[in-house]
């Protein structure tokens, strides 16, 4: 491998593999092979903005927008195709469950909403968020205390 | 059991800070040269589409995960793939190449949807 962006890019996707990953499950629930499709689209869309990361976010951050963009690219483009049909769940019985629980209640949220908490809950800080979403630091953190409310108040009514 | 929400939200972020991709490094390799390869053909106008995930919808047991296909203008040489055809679309004739072996039928079915998804 000679070329010089190509090798700056493997290193890259080396690097941040497990928080693309991490982003591709959270859109891709319903089958293994649904999530590696969503890898393969990110790897495609962080190639052609390779040349656009100036540095002004960590690269972390930076992967982290570009994957969660493109998952919500797949998601809309996928709403007109048709979907799985999803099995019922008993009442939640161990902590696993519980867990569960909590993912399908951050997944029913609002897109803006669930990028946010799920980012929250990735470690990324406020500002990073922040640089994200183009919303401010506060109201981030105005946004996050909101939506834990919510996801609380769901979770503890069995939603 | 324990229902408590504090204690639930935080396995659920340890849990996700734990997970990991489960691709090695060849595998990762393999996918970021199809991403760059796929890309070429787009620069010189393209249209490039993974298709992996259609096949559900077709059955293609050609098609590998995380392979991308292109649709490559007429005149434009396809610079990725080893499974290329050429087919017409709206009566102006285009190469279909790929980056793996894929059957004439599975061409066929890919660039029916390409033509309603446009």
């Amino acid at each position: 491998m000679d070329n010089p962006r190509e090798t700056a890019y493997l290193e890259l996707v080396k690097r941040q593999r497990d928080l693309i990953w991490r982003v591709c499950s959270d859109f891709s629930l319903s089958a293994a092979w649904e999530v590696e499709d969503a890898f393969q689209e990110v790897l495609l869309t962080l190639w052609k903005d390779f040349g656009s990361y100036k540095g002004l976010s960590s690269e972390r951050t930076w992967v982290y927008r570009v994957a969660t963009n493109t998952m919500l690219m797949i998601k809309r483009r996928a709403i007109n195709q048709p979907q799985p049909q999803v099995e019922l769940r008993e009442e939640a019985t161990s902590d696993n469950d519980h867990v569960q629980q909590l993912r399908e209640i951050i997944d029913s949220l609002e897109e803006t909403d669930r990028c946010v908490v799920c980012a929250n809950l990735d470690g990324f800080s406020h500002k990073e968020i922040a640089q994200m979403t183009g919303l401010s630091s506060l109201a981030v953190a105005t946004r996050l205390n909101r939506i834990k409310h919510k996801i609380r108040q769901r979770y503890e009514q069995g939603f | 059991m324990s229902k408590d929400f504090d204690n639930t939200l935080e396995q659920l972020r340890r849990q996700r800070q734990e997970s990991r991709c489960p691709m090695g490094d060849e595998e990762l390799e393999r996918k970021a040269r199809q991403a760059w390869q796929a890309d070429a053909p787009r620069a010189q106008g393209a249209v490039v589409f993974p298709v992996a995930r259609r096949r559900s919808l077709y059955s293609w047991p050609a098609v590998a995960a995380g392979m991308a296909l292109v649709l490559v203008p007429l005149g434009l040489r396809a610079s990725s793939g080893n499974g290329l055809d050429t087919v017409t679309v709206d009566g102006q004739q285009v190469y279909f190449a790929c980056n793996n072996a894929c059957s004439s039928t599975g061409t066929i079915a890919m660039l029916d949807e390409y033509i309603n998804l446009t």
